[in-house]
């Protein structure tokens, strides 16, 4: 009789699915819970930070509005680790928890796991640049009023050290700026 | 065998077009609901984070047109804007483990669990952004989204940093403690109100009308200020977020000592910021009944004689 034929393969079989399910629950263990991130990429709150000591840390990678991350199990008073792709590289660090929430948000483009802006997705329900940009002309008082909005975001941008130009500039040049702050007011 | 392989086919470009549509239809659907509660000028319970910013610069556009800002033009008012968006930007990391838990803060207010789950996941979308108004008279405003308006007038009651840093954390946490949308959620439950004003800036109808209404009616409430629940709350979490970023807490008693003396030197107008207050001697009190009861200090470093001299050094470069 052929050896095959005596093989057990059921048992084989059996062992395979159990080997598979304790994988599968395994994979689960290590992969953290996905978020996405709901801040603009302009606050400070979207840099990922090397540490939780506001003065220690470094900047390890700038995260955008819908991008998901992966919630590790770690978390230190209000931040949490996570795992994240930035520019093409994977990267860990420290957010705040408050920035990431389950779902993502719906007035915004959803990003791929890859980091990448998917803009066919971009329903843009709720207060928007649109519908602002109704009001302008709607209003002459409104249209006034926001061009004063404007122009303070504009020369604050500027004076933080952010590029005024860029609707969405790399906050970081701030969290720099807040350290120095801190420092030259002794307050550590 | 031909035909076998289309209809292989057109079974699946038939299930796509199925799945597409309903996709499709969801997506809409959501769309559609959103921009008919605007239609409809009803007012949604939660904003995304950059649904709170627009609405602030909204908001803001209206404080603006009741008071100038500063125009932003040479090396002096340049310098007090970054001095005071560093600062506020400094405390609002410092104080990142400051509680938001009504519970912790004094049970001032009377949250139920959805308004309280509002401020845990309150984030601000661009960050806390600050600005002067050119005006005398006492005025703070803070809107949805992080923007922070301080008139001189309020500015100039302010002695030295600590004391201007008391002043930025309390404004600071009406925003952060979710004050003003609370408020306008709770009065106006279900609508977008009108005002005179608002019907002057929009008279027409649809979802652009009724955003500028709610921006203009919203802006009409944070003229009539917080509730006295709601200040205990902001001078609670202002004095533990000095002693987190290393300020001395004491400074909210000063700069409350200073709004008394402001009450006692003026008269303040009914119309005025300060009139819709709850009583100066009762903040003072609870303010250094918390710093006892909670051992609030500044930080070693800080209080040292020479880093307080650094501090009002620059503070008296950027507004003496």
């Amino acid at each position: 009789m052929q050896w095959w034929k005596k093989f057990p393969w059921q048992r084989l079989l059996a062992l395979l699915v159990v080997l598979a399910v304790v994988m599968a629950v395994a994979m689960t263990q290590v992969r953290g819970e996905e978020m996405f991130v709901k801040v603009d990429s302009s606050s400070p709150e979207a840099v990922v930070q090397s540490s939780t000591d506001f003065f220690e840390a470094e900047p390890v990678g700038k995260l955008i509005p819908n991008q998901p991350v992966e919630m590790l199990d770690e978390e230190d008073g209000e931040y949490v680790k996570i795992r994240a792709t930035v520019d093409g590289r994977e990267v860990e660090g420290w957010v705040k928890k408050i920035i990431l929430q389950k779902k993502p948000l719906e007035n915004k483009p959803r990003v791929t796991e890859s980091g990448a802006v998917d803009s066919a997705s971009f329903a843009a329900p709720g207060f928007s640049k649109e519908l602002e940009d109704g009001m302008r002309q709607d209003s002459k008082e409104m249209a006034l009023a926001l061009k004063r909005i404007d122009e303070f975001e504009k020369k604050r941008k500027e004076l933080m050290g952010l590029d005024p130009n860029e609707e969405e500039p790399d906050p970081t040049p701030m969290l720099q700026r807040y350290r120095d702050f801190a420092n030259a007011g002794k307050l550590k | 065998m031909k035909t076998k392989t289309m209809n292989f086919w057109v079974t699946r470009l038939l299930f796509l077009a199925v799945v597409g549509t309903l996709v499709g239809c969801s997506l809409l659907n959501k769309v559609a609901d959103s921009i008919n509660a605007i239609e409809k000028a009803q007012l949604v319970d939660k904003y995304e984070p950059s649904e709170q910013y627009y609405l602030g610069r909204g908001v803001s556009a209206v404080v603006l047109d009741k008071y100038q800002p500063v125009e932003i033009k040479d090396a002096k008012t340049e310098q007090q804007i970054a001095y005071l968006n560093d600062m506020a930007g400094y405390i609002e990391r410092a104080a990142q483990d400051v509680t938001r838990s009504a519970m912790r803060l004094g049970d001032h207010t009377d949250r139920d669990y959805d308004q309280q789950q509002q401020v845990y996941e309150l984030a601000l979308y661009r960050g806390i952004q600050l600005g002067i108004l050119d005006t005398d008279e006492v005025a703070a405003h803070g809107t949805p989204g992080g923007f922070l308006w301080l008139s001189y007038g309020i500015i100039d009651m302010c002695e030295n940093e600590d004391e201007l840093a008391a002043l930025v954390a309390h404004e600071m946490s009406h925003i952060i403690l979710d004050h003003g949308m609370a408020n306008y959620r709770e009065a106006y439950k279900a609508e977008v109100r009108n005002s005179t004003l608002s019907d002057t800036w929009f008279s027409g109808s649809g979802a652009v009308a009724n955003f500028g209404r709610l921006c203009v009616t919203y802006a009409e409430d944070i003229f009539n200020g917080y509730n006295p629940g709601q200040e205990f709350e902001a001078d609670n979490w202002g004095a533990r977020a000095l002693a987190a970023s290393g300020y001395d807490p004491n400074a909210m008693v000063a700069i409350l000592q200073r709004v008394e003396e402001h009450e006692k030197a003026h008269e303040v107008d009914p119309e005025e910021y300060l009139a819709h207050h709850p009583p100066i001697e009762e903040r003072i009190k609870t303010v250094k009944d918390l710093i006892k009861e909670e051992n609030l200090k500044a930080s070693p470093a800080a209080s040292k004689p020479e880093a307080v001299k650094a501090r009002n050094d620059r503070f008296e470069a950027a507004f003496k």
